[in-house]
């Protein structure tokens, strides 16, 4: 599809003077190191090393069944890695293939890494505000006003100001997806993590969810993404990981990745790609 | 029709039995599901036994076994606590299938989306999963709370007095038996009309009937965005935007 969108410049000018810049510049967001993922007998992930620099954009390719969405799900342990290490913002999480903190900051730090589903996965008994809201009052621990305040500005923000009292089950896929944008970034995430965020919208309608993406990308969070959208995933990435098989086969800048990628299985997934333009 | 008014006298007792039954049934059928729904294997399959066993065996040999099985350990209940017990322990076993299938009809995905926002698993239960099993709870509850209604009439097998005992008893005095055992089903009938509607309303999404436009709704609140973070992600990081609105 063509995401009619320029590139623009990212705003890490402004982000390194933010009161927590200088120190997170010192750590990676994101540091996952000889992680692996089994499901019983199956082997998912191996070996899966990665490190996601404060406001830095990362996006995960690869083919079905290749363990990208299973790797964004370790990342804020939906999934609880089999082995290895994984640290956010500098806390160790997972060492050796346990989970370090109790369950009381697990779900504070669950708060802290913004989870975007392909499904949207909305409560559809209620309103994109109290979507949005819910979390506020019951993890962080708001006001319901200040909540709901902060719940219109998002929506607002990602052009919904006008459907904050709608159900999800009258809004479109597009909507709905920038409804659960909003509701993760009300937890004022420090990562933001969106799991093939367009693979059940409309093609038409994609492009307002990528826009939303784009500008949230410009403003410097921190991100990772599975996703099916090359184009857009060159646009906007630092970096691109292709996934295969459970590991990490390629990685790279958007230009080298895609411009010229170095392992055949790449090759062979962009070839195929290709094809399904024609 | 003078005998009606002898059935009618009876309803307060038909229906004590239903209500104290359903209760004690809806009370033990909470641990009953939580145990079905366990993590641990033991747990469930002890829980699996436990409702095979009562809903297996019919209401009426648990009823003898009960009130007169009993009597062989030195017990020896009146014949109203037995039935209470029987038609209550027997409704624990379907009532806890029914908030299974309730619970399990809200998709994984919805506690994935709560666990993601860092709600705790009491509050995601309460908050997303429970509102959304309600409707097919109470729909499996309402079905059962009648078919409980009609069970009490097996309570007349052990000497308890309610309107199957009395039209018997009003049969064998001379009385019309077709008459009789058809008004006596017609009053059934008539009593499981108003549980039939009240569990349809209790059970209805408080939401169901909302329409789509905001014009027709109330705004839970009316805030508005401070013009500086319309756009929050223009030149500005998230957390600066919601340290100036805070």
């Amino acid at each position: 599809m063509n995401v009619s969108m320029e590139k623009q410049p990212r705003m890490t000018e402004t982000v390194q003077s933010a009161p927590r810049g200088q120190e997170a510049a010192e750590q990676p967001a994101v540091q996952v190191s000889n992680l692996g993922k089994s499901f019983g007998a199956v082997e998912v992930l191996r070996d899966i090393e990665l490190e996601i620099s404060t406001g830095e954009v990362i996006t995960l390719i690869g083919p079905s069944g290749s363990g990208k969405s299973t790797l964004i799900r370790c990342m804020n342990l939906l999934e609880t890695p089999s082995s290895g290490t994984l640290q956010v913002m500098g806390e160790t999480l997972v060492q050796d293939g346990k989970i370090l903190p109790k369950r009381s900051q697990l779900q504070e730090f669950r708060a802290k890494v913004g989870m975007v589903f392909q499904s949207f996965n909305l409560f559809p008994h209620l309103s994109a505000l109290e979507n949005i809201s819910l979390a506020q009052v019951h993890t962080l621990g708001r006001r319901r006003a200040e909540a709901d305040e902060r719940s219109a500005q998002l929506l607002d923000s990602v052009g919904l100001g006008q459907r904050m009292n709608h159900m999800p089950a009258h809004l479109s896929g597009g909507q709905q997806q920038r409804v659960a944008i909003a509701r993760a970034l009300a937890m004022d995430p420090d990562v933001m993590l969106f799991d093939e965020p367009t693979s059940a919208i409309d093609p038409e309608l994609r492009v307002e969810v990528l826009k939303v993406m784009r500008d949230l990308a410009q403003s410097g969070m921190t991100m990772a993404i599975v996703t099916h959208e090359l184009k857009f995933a060159r646009m906007i990435s630092d970096q691109v990981l292709f996934l295969a098989d459970g590991t990490i086969v390629e990685r790279g800048t958007p230009d080298e990745l895609f411009g010229a990628p170095q392992h055949e299985r790449t090759h062979q997934f962009l070839a195929a790609i290709e094809e399904t333009k024609l | 029709m003078i005998w009606l008014t002898d059935v009618l006298a009876v309803i307060p007792i038909s229906l004590f039995i239903w209500a104290v039954s359903l209760v004690l049934g809806a009370v033990v059928a909470v641990p009953t599901a939580g145990a079905r729904m366990s993590q641990l294997r033991p747990v469930r399959i002890l829980a699996a036994v436990y409702i095979e066993i009562f809903r297996g065996i019919p209401t009426l040999v648990w009823l003898f076994v009960i009130f007169f099985g009993l009597r062989t350990f030195g017990l020896s209940p009146t014949a109203l606590v037995s039935a209470i017990l029987t038609l209550g322990i027997a409704s624990s076993a379907y009532i806890a299938e029914t908030y299974r299938s309730g619970l399990s009809s809200v998709p994984i995905q919805q506690r994935e989306a709560t666990t993601a926002l860092g709600l705790s698993p009491r509050l995601s239960l309460i908050k997303i999963v429970l509102p959304q099993a309600k409707p097919i709870i109470f729909a499996g509850l309402g079905s059962y709370a009648i078919h409980l209604l009609k069970e009490t009439a097996l309570t007349s097998l052990i000497g308890v007095v309610e309107m199957m005992t009395v039209a018997n008893y009003l049969v064998e005095r001379g009385a019309n038996g077709l008459t009789v055992f058809f008004v006596t089903g017609v009053i059934y009938m008539l009593l499981c009309l108003p549980i039939a509607g009240a569990v349809r309303l209790l059970g209805r999404s408080r939401r169901q009937n909302r329409p789509a436009g905001p014009d027709s709704l109330t705004p839970l609140s009316t805030p508005t965005a401070p013009p500086e973070c319309a756009a929050p992600w223009h030149g500005m990081r998230w957390h600066e935007c919601n340290s100036s609105s805070t």
